[in-house]
């Protein structure tokens, strides 16, 4: 019979030694690497596949929208006269390659958006803040230049390349770290959209002082969209997907004064009433100073 | 938010988990030096008929789970491969302490070797699933022995 002798055995090799805080550090960053390097490759076949994209096709892309943006029935005057101040001030930029069509959608939410197709969508509770005709301009102008800028098809094609790494990341069973990864890539992405907001603007006021030879409008709009929770904006400027407001007027009110633009009096103004002014070059009494 | 709740999460899993864990492997080390004078082997026959006096079934069963932070780090180490670092010491500790309950239960019965000793594991949600921890039972089972004296 073989002897039985107790031995106690030491060495566990059955476990791994590593830290597991530092393993999990080390395959989250890994994992997030390879995410923004797909991310980066993505975004650059669609950069030029947006640079190709025939206008036919660009067209079409906004049918997705069509039926779900639908200005009311009794919004509908307001809608034809916004519509007419930018057909008015697209004569004027030289702006052409899309058909533009404003719609109002009833919302909560203070805001304007340039969908594809050429769609620029307010909602209601934006246009209720807007006290003159050239703030409204000054939203016009800020997205047309997302036009101008292909911003709206970056846009669609950020948040596809997004999803679509979501998607991998799920198929691939990485759990809930990895979507927390994939989310990391909305920083990236948000960061980008700031960049956009801001020359937006810079655009929006070119817009609306070829077409009113003032930028009366471009601050006070700015202003009015975020009068409220400015402070909350602080705390998250960095994961919004607009630079903070302030920022963003001090920026155009800097802009402003540096290249001179007349800025008018408050009574001086075309008040904003649906039915844009048949000629918006009548004469105003001009301060120099920036609003701010 | 979402990242801040996760982070949360993880943190207060990682602490607890990392606790409870060191905690029962300390358990573990103290419990098996006091049972290693009893064998626990996986032979038959090792012993001739003649001297057994008594033979009995013993089973030591242990469910365990891991916790939120092993769950969140395999799947992470899932994309990349390799040892799978949170779960190889939980199915250590598993493993380990069935055979000290199968042994526990030996020696309440007076019993002088454990032969025959295998597994049996079964997992009681997938420890796959995104949304589990990883459950799953550990039995350890062999022939217990009255030897003659």
């Amino acid at each position: 019979m073989t002897k039985f002798v107790p031995k106690e055995i030491k060495e566990n090799v059955n476990v791994v030694k590593d830290d597991p805080l530092k393993v999990f550090f080390k395959a989250l960053a890994g994992l997030i690497i390879i995410l923004f390097m797909s991310f980066v490759i993505l975004i650059g076949i669609s950069e030029i596949a947006i640079n190709y994209l025939p206008a036919r096709i660009n067209h079409s892309l906004g049918k997705v929208y069509q039926n779900h943006i639908k200005t009311p029935d009794h919004l509908q005057t307001d809608r034809e006269g916004i519509q007419k101040l930018l057909d008015a001030m697209i004569e004027n930029a030289e702006l052409k390659h899309l058909n533009f069509q404003v719609e109002i959608m009833e919302n909560e939410i203070k805001n304007a958006m340039a969908l594809p197709g050429g769609y620029i969508l307010f909602t209601s509770t934006l246009l209720a803040e807007l006290e003159t005709e050239h703030e409204v301009a000054f939203i016009l102008g800020h997205e047309l230049a997302h036009y101008q800028n292909n911003d709206h098809l970056r846009s669609l094609s950020r948040s596809v390349i997004i999803g679509a790494l979501f998607g991998a990341v799920s198929v691939a069973g990485v759990g809930q770290a990895g979507n927390i990864a994939a989310s990391s890539l909305n920083i990236f992405g948000m960061k980008y959209s700031r960049e956009q907001e801001q020359s937006a603007d810079e655009f929006g006021m070119e817009i609306v002082y070829q077409y009113y030879q003032h930028a009366s409008g471009a601050t006070s709009a700015l202003e009015r969209i975020y009068q409220e929770g400015e402070v909350l904006k602080t705390m998250d400027g960095f994961l919004s997907t607009h630079p903070i407001t302030s920022h963003r007027i001090k920026h155009l009110a800097n802009l402003i004064e540096r290249k001179q633009y007349p800025i008018l009096k408050k009574d001086a103004l075309i008040p904003f009433h649906f039915e844009p002014s048949k000629d918006p070059k009548i004469e105003h009494n001009v301060i120099s100073e920036a609003v701010d | 938010m979402e990242i801040i709740v996760f982070i949360v999460f993880v943190g207060i899993a990682y602490v607890v988990g990392t606790g409870i864990e060191k905690k029962h492997f300390n358990s573990l080390k103290e419990r098996e030096a006091k049972l290693l004078s009893l064998p626990s082997l996986t032979t038959k026959g090792l012993y001739p008929e003649d001297q057994i006096e008594e033979c009995f079934l013993v089973t030591g069963s242990v469910v365990i789970s891991g916790d939120y932070f092993k769950a969140i780090l395999s799947g992470l180490l899932k994309f990349f491969g390799g040892r799978i670092v949170g779960y190889e010491s939980l199915i250590d500790r598993a493993r380990r302490e069935s055979i000290i309950r199968m042994k526990d239960k030996a020696k309440a019965w007076g019993a002088d070797a454990i032969v025959n000793t295998r597994f049996e594991m079964s997992k009681l949600d997938s420890m796959t699933n995104q949304n589990g921890t990883g459950m799953f039972e550990l039995l350890a089972f062999g022939t217990a022995m009255k030897l003659k004296k």
